[in-house]
């Protein structure tokens, strides 16, 4: 049996916030957007702080499996599944609520008219004429 | 070492949609990769645990990258992991180089500038810091004439007469030739100071 290294798993569950497949960017975002600490989100979904380590390094559930995935999850880190559900579901839909609205001022600033030159339109240099 | 039979097994969970089998691959393998790295490379352990996080976490992001046909999966983080590793140990030797090769210059520009305070008997401005300092050097003294005092100070010149005749004040009775001539050079060596703390700082950051 391999022995346990918590602070590699916490560093390693850290690292994993930068990647969208993992539950940890989910938990980075949910917490911010509800700006709560460790602790908090534990007591939250019913598991340890500890228990979010390992919740941090499993894959985030599938759209197509979701309820499957949330319940293999939940037992795994002994979370509340019905809480970690819901958890998903809101960080899901802010994140695709910010992606909407990131998605549409792009479209918006596109579909804007060119602004008319101050400078009216640029005449052709006649022949002769230098740059 | 790892056991992979147990590693393989959970990768093939992954690639069959388990969602903690991942947790259970960095529980596996996160400490003894981390301490093969570090024993093998001699690095210190920021530097293994950075390298195996990696290699995992790429593994797990993408399983198919993993043919278990070719090598067991110890071997293939392994292989990842190092190389990760020599580029990171790479990147840090060549800003250790760049550090070092800046160093000596800025050391003899801080003794040339703070062991001579007095310019007129310094002699010249060694040779091999002039080339890493003239590109600074020159935005500091746009204005001709300093430029040329600065010149002169660069090659030791200690006549009064030659720094009077670029500044242009030769004409002058002596007295006043040599209070000009002090003024020019005192601007100038404060420049000079302020070039060299501004170095100091910037290699000591």
């Amino acid at each position: 049996m391999p022995r346990r290294r918590p602070d590699l798993l916490a560093r390693a569950a850290q690292r994993a916030r930068e990647y969208p497949e993992f539950m940890a960017y989910l938990l980075a975002r949910y917490q911010a957007l509800r700006g709560l600490t460790d602790e908090q989100l534990a007591a939250e979904l019913g598991c340890t702080p500890q228990d979010l380590t390992r919740l941090a390094l499993c894959l985030r559930p599938r759209p197509d499996h979701l309820a499957e995935d949330i319940a293999q999850i939940a037992g795994y880190v002994k979370a509340d599944p019905a809480r970690l559900a819901n958890l998903v579901r809101v960080t899901e839909a802010a994140l695709a609520a910010q992606a909407t609205s990131a998605s549409g001022r792009l479209l918006a600033a596109r579909e804007l008219p060119e602004p008319p030159s101050e400078e009216g339109p640029s005449e052709p240099p006649k022949p002769g004429e230098g740059a | 070492m790892v056991n992979d039979e147990e590693g393989v097994a959970l990768y093939y969970r992954l690639l069959t949609g388990d969602r903690v089998a991942s947790h259970r691959l960095c529980e596996l393998y996160l400490g003894p990769l981390t301490t093969y790295l570090r024993r093998r490379h001699r690095v210190d352990h920021e530097h293994a645990h950075d390298a195996a996080v990696d290699a995992l976490l790429a593994l797990i992001r993408r399983p198919t990258t993993y043919q278990p046909e070719k090598s067991g999966l110890f071997a293939y983080l392994v292989m990842s992991a190092e190389g990760d590793l020599r580029n990171r140990l790479k990147k840090e030797r060549r800003e250790q180089a760049r550090l070092y090769h800046v160093d000596p210059a800025v050391l003899q520009w801080n003794t040339f500038v703070n062991g001579h305070d007095d310019l007129d008997d310094s002699g010249s401005i060694p040779s091999s810091s002039l080339s890493f300092l003239w590109p600074r050097l020159v935005p500091l003294f746009p204005d001709p004439c300093e430029r040329a005092v600065l010149d002169l100070l660069i090659q030791g010149e200690r006549r009064t007469a030659a720094y009077a005749q670029v500044l242009g004040v030769a004409h002058l009775p002596p007295e006043a030739q040599r209070q000009a001539v002090k003024r020019a050079k005192d601007r100038v060596k404060k420049r000079l100071r302020r070039l060299g703390e501004t170095l100091r700082a910037q290699t000591s950051a």
